[in-house]
């Protein structure tokens, strides 16, 4: 089982869970009122008990359908989902690389690539350090927020991320970030008078 | 009605009108081309620019913001997937994959055709018909909104794509998520477990921006960057046949655009989601879509346009907003001055056809500014993505942070751009969701008032002609196909492309 | 229709004056309890609403009286819960506002909030908004004790806007007054109930006169009375008999006003109730009044925190199910 497979049958798992949980509330919130007219609990009961169902449908499909490859009628029929070719060109799929992705159907189709690098020559498990590294960012900037001010936290994340994360030159990258902090100052705060939270420096 | 034209016409068309005209179909586009400023949000922050104008030039002026801000979200849609308003969500299904394959130029182009098209039919039927249609969609009460609804619904089960449980998963995910908060005509606050910025539920907007915006730029981080799309500039025109083949799905959106518009409430919303979702049935190529199909961008973004004219059918003629942007359009009117209202075509009779004409003109200006733009605009693919991606972080937060000036949509942002990532990995289809996270609360409003006015009992939806017909209709969409597949089936030997169900494909595993 | 100066450049230079004073946060010392610095007016709902239209039309009125440079700012959620929450936390900070209504007081007995009126600084009322009950011009009533006798042996659908609405508490203690009961549609919003009422689909409603005016004038509407102290003066209204003269002992209006936040000093009341009487003289006040069809019964501090108790306490009886 692939990863993605693994993280689709818990997608589902959790999801068939949320929804039995949005039909207790939803019951708790009274699903009818009196004179049975509708109640603030009938759409969370109603949405959550769909929700489970179809979870519970989806779950029961991808157990099924490991073990059956989809037939020649159904690839005419388009009823698989096609091979979705997405920036970085074929997804590749190695069995056993735990970074690997692709989703159940997919690997029917495409074949092992073998090399899974992009124009920069980044392999499947740098790039995945490069999202967690990006994340980690953002969280930060978030943070800075409060103490810089919201325009400085993200004009220094536009910087970090071009030069650490994907190894721009620091002039232009400088360049790059200063101008896209002064159009956004332009239109949200110059023009619309967004208030952005200026922090504890209090500068813009 | 000549007599009004000319009126319109002579009002509009001076040198001052046309440079305000101008200046916010501009100011519009820019406004729309930040995330999560749609064109409601662009006019109300900018009415105070206005104040010191005549009431005809500054009604011109917020009508051109409308426009542009609508042009503005979906270029962004197109280009890095992240719709301005719910009503570009669908334009992000074929708009962006057609970008990735190179045609942004196209499907641009197509998107400024599609919107002046719709826009110049659904202004002849307004100006024509706007008294009695309004009429007609006094009609239309909580019971026949139900309808409408359950309608929607299903047509959008039909276009949930290949696995359709996961589809409906999505959809009933977003319905669920919209009941966060207090809902209509009552006072209990349901899953905010003590927050008060849950109060008012989980706005769309930041989960729009999110799941698609930040979904996508992490979803990329995690694919590689790839070569910036090189085209050359005589490729990025839109073709003769592309036109060709959208002449069909714009005429068909622009009437369902104009007739969802007129009914308050309803809105652009479903009309862009119905029009892609009737496109996908009736078209001959509908393996191509959500692979950058042409159709799956004509015909959502004239519906959407289409829908935004219609809304001034109730909003001029019954003083009754049709959607946000109309409603904040209305507000303006006060401000001038002005009392909307049924009376408003005979006593402002200037001013309303200076308007009409003005709805004209900067459609047109839309199309001269866009048509040559739309190449120039996809050159923005050409920007290194290790530089767009943080920019796109940074228009992203600061435009999600603008719609309520508060730092928890940064972090719902956030959140749902982590969900959007891992829908992605997993091949969840997003686009059920925000519909039902945006017909949610329109559904369970229908739903109470209908059950109120029945007092309990949804036998009243079978009372109203109009509600029985929509739901035959409705009928008929579930059933049709099925009968049409297994005539198809028995008249060739072999299964071929024909219609078939989403519900016999589940059928065939 | 007013004649202005058509000034094609005066857009552009107010966007670059945006521009300039964006940046210019000067932080000058008080005197006489006056601000220092910019002062911001919150306004709890989204931009476009009545709350936002009464916002900015008080801080450009207080702008004008003082000179001082008003910015109003947005922040919606929560059906104001939010704004409110956010102005509790700028506590002691005078420059300060925000356009408050009703949902200040309906949000504590409604909502599990943080605040009460008591938390802020009432300064000015002013004026305020009641409800005409409307119906169809082809209905069987004539009168409001037409609508209530109706209720009494049969089935009168009465639209509201909000299960913490205006027009919710309207018809509550209309029906708690004459003992009756209505058959509630719930809606979202004062145009909502409108279509609805014009489309045929409800009986009765309540709706603010500035948002039906243009309905009773065309004749698609007619009024059967006003749930209000005293009869309208404006010309289009004064025809209309309130509920008292015909037996209904029922009058509320959601008020329009400002508040600052709590713990600022006397003088920082008093300098704020001071801009707020200045403002009433002014042409802008009677402007914005006017055009709202409110009635003008402006009061400050002290007598504003009275009104909002004894507001809270019918609102109390009225939710207290």
């Amino acid at each position: 089982m692939t990863v993605a497979q693994r993280g689709g049958l818990i997608a589902s798992v959790v999801l068939a869970v949320l929804g039995v949980a949005a039909v207790v509330g939803g019951i708790g919130y009274g699903v009818t009122v009196e004179g049975g007219e509708i109640g603030p609990g009938f759409l969370p009961a109603f949405s959550g008990g769909l929700v489970a169902l179809f979870a519970l449908l989806d779950l029961v499909g991808r157990l099924r359908r490991r073990t059956d490859l989809p037939t020649q009628a159904e690839l005419i029929l388009d009823t698989v989902e096609p091979v979705r070719t997405g920036h970085g060109g074929v997804i590749g799929y190695t069995p056993g690389d735990p970074g690997a992705v692709s989703t159940g159907t997919e690997a029917f189709h495409v074949p092992d690539t073998g090399d899974d690098l992009d124009i920069f020559g980044r392999t499947q498990k740098q790039r995945n350090r490069m999202l967690a590294v990006v994340l980690g960012l953002v969280v930060v900037a978030l943070i800075a927020v409060q103490l810089v001010g919201f325009l400085i936290a993200f004009v220094l994340l536009i910087f970090v991320i071009a030069v650490v994360v994907e190894g721009r030159k620091v002039l232009p990258a400088a360049i790059v970030s200063v101008a896209a902090g002064a159009v956004t100052y332009a239109i949200f705060v110059a023009l619309l008078r967004v208030p952005l939270p200026q922090g504890l420096l209090g500068i813009i | 009605m000549i007599d009004n034209l000319i009126l319109g016409f002579s009002t509009a068309f001076t040198a001052e009108n046309l440079l305000w005209c101008f200046i916010g179909v501009l100011l519009g586009t820019v406004i729309g081309l930040m995330p999560g400023l749609g064109s409601t949000t662009g006019v109300a922050i900018l009415i105070p620019l206005t104040l010191t104008l005549e009431p005809v030039t500054a009604l011109i002026m917020l009508a051109g913001i409308y426009y542009g801000a609508q042009y503005g979200g979906t270029i962004t849609s197109v280009l890095i997937s992240t719709p301005g308003e719910a009503a570009s969500v669908v334009t992000t299904l074929d708009g962006y994959q057609m970008a990735k394959n190179g045609k942004a130029g196209s499907a641009l182009a197509i998107s400024a055709i599609g919107s002046f098209v719709a826009a110049i039919i659904s202004l002849a039927l307004l100006m024509a018909l706007a008294p009695p249609l309004a009429d007609l969609a006094l009609n239309f009460g909580p019971v026949e909104n139900l309808a409408i609804m359950i309608l929607g619904l299903i047509i959008v089960v039909s276009f949930a794509g290949g696995a359709l449980s996961r589809g409906l998963m999505m959809a009933a995910a977003g319905l669920l998520i919209s009941t966060v908060g207090v809902a209509t005509g009552f006072s209990d606050a349901r899953f905010t477990f003590g927050n008060i910025n849950l109060l008012g539920g989980i706005p769309f907007i930041e989960v729009m921006i999110g799941l698609f915006a930040i979904g996508e730029v992490l979803h990329q981080i995690r694919m590689g960057a790839d070569a910036p799309i090189r085209t050359r500039f005589r490729d990025m025109v839109i073709s003769r046949s592309e036109l060709k083949r959208s002449a069909g799905p714009i005429l068909r959106g622009s009437g369902i655009g104009f007739v969802l518009g007129i009914l308050p409430g309803a809105g652009s919303t479903l009309a862009s989601f119905m029009a892609y979702g009737i496109e996908k049935r009736v078209s001959p190529r509908k393996a191509m879509f959500g692979k950058g199909a042409i159709e799956g961008v004509a015909a959502p973004e004239s519906a959407n346009n289409a829908a935004a004219n219609a809304n001034f059918v109730p909003t001029l003629a019954l003083g009754i907003p049709g959607g946000g942007t109309t409603a904040v359009l209305l507000g303006a009117f006060t401000i001038y001055g002005l009392q909307p209202g049924p009376r408003l075509f005979e006593t402002q009779p200037t001013l309303i056809w200076g308007l009409l004409v003005s709805f004209f003109i900067g459609n047109v200006m839309l199309l001269v500014l866009n048509l040559p733009l739309a190449p120039v605009f996809a050159q923005m693919l050409r920007i290194p993505y290790g530089y767009l991606y943080p920019i796109i972080l940074l228009t992203s937060f600061v435009g999600a942070y603008s719609v309520s000036n508060n730092m928890f949509s940064v972090l719902l942002v956030l959140i749902f751009g982590i969900i959007g990532w891992i829908m992605k990995e997993l091949d969840l289809p997003m686009a059920p969701l925000v519909l039902g996270l945006v017909l949610g609360p329109l559904f369970e409003k229908a739903l109470v008032q209908t059950s109120a006015l029945g007092q309990g009992s949804f036998l009243i939806l079978l009372q109203s002609p109009i509600s029985v017909v929509v739901l035959l209709f409705a009928v008929a969409l579930m059933v049709g196909p099925k009968i049409a597949a297994r005539v198809a089936v028995r008249r060739s030997p072999r299964p071929t492309r024909t219609p078939i169900s989403d519900d016999e494909r589940e059928d065939a595993r | 229709m007013k004649s202005r100066t058509p000034l094609a450049a005066a857009g552009l230079a107010a966007v670059s004056l945006f521009a300039l004073t964006g940046c210019g946060a000067s932080a000058e010392p008080a005197a006489d309890g006056a601000p220092s610095g910019n002062v911001t007016m919150v306004v709890p709902m989204g931009a476009g609403g009545g709350s936002d239209q009464s916002g900015r039309a008080i801080a450009s009125g207080l702008e004008e009286g003082t000179g001082l440079n008003i910015s109003v700012e947005n922040r919606e959620g929560g059906s104001g819960a939010v704004g409110y929450s956010y102005f509790l936390s700028q506590n002691g900070k005078s420059n300060y506002l925000l356009a408050s209504e009703t949902a200040l007081l309906a949000l504590p007995v409604t909502q599990d909030v943080e605040f009460t009126y008591e938390d802020f600084t009432p300064i000015m009322k002013l004026g305020d908004d009641y409800t005409l009950l409307v119906v169809a011009p082809d209905a069987p009533y004539d009168t409001c004790s037409d609508v209530v006798d109706a209720a009494k042996d049969e089935r009168v659908v009465a639209a509201v806007s909000g299960a913490t609405s205006l027009d919710e508490i309207v018809f509550t203690l209309v029906e708690s007054d004459q003992d009756v009961e209505f058959d509630r549609v719930p809606f979202e919003s004062g145009s909502e109930v409108l279509t609805a009422l014009l489309g045929g689909q409800i009986d009765v409603a309540s709706l603010n006169p500035s948002e039906v005016v243009a309905q009773l004038e065309a004749g698609d509407l007619k009024a059967l009375c006003a749930f209000s102290e005293e009869r309208y003066e404006y010309e289009a209204l004064s025809d209309i008999p309130t509920a008292k003269e015909q037996g209904i002992d029922v009058a509320f209006a959601q008020y329009r006003g400002f508040i600052a936040p709590g713990g600022i000093t006397e003088d920082q009341t008093q300098y704020w109730i001071e801009a707020g009487q200045a403002y009433e003289e002014s042409d802008a006040y009677t402007e914005y009044i006017e055009s709202n069809y409110l009635q003008a019964n402006a009061v400050y501090g002290d007598e504003f925190s009275e009104y909002l108790a004894g507001n809270t306490a019918d609102l109390e009886v009225v939710f207290a199910e």
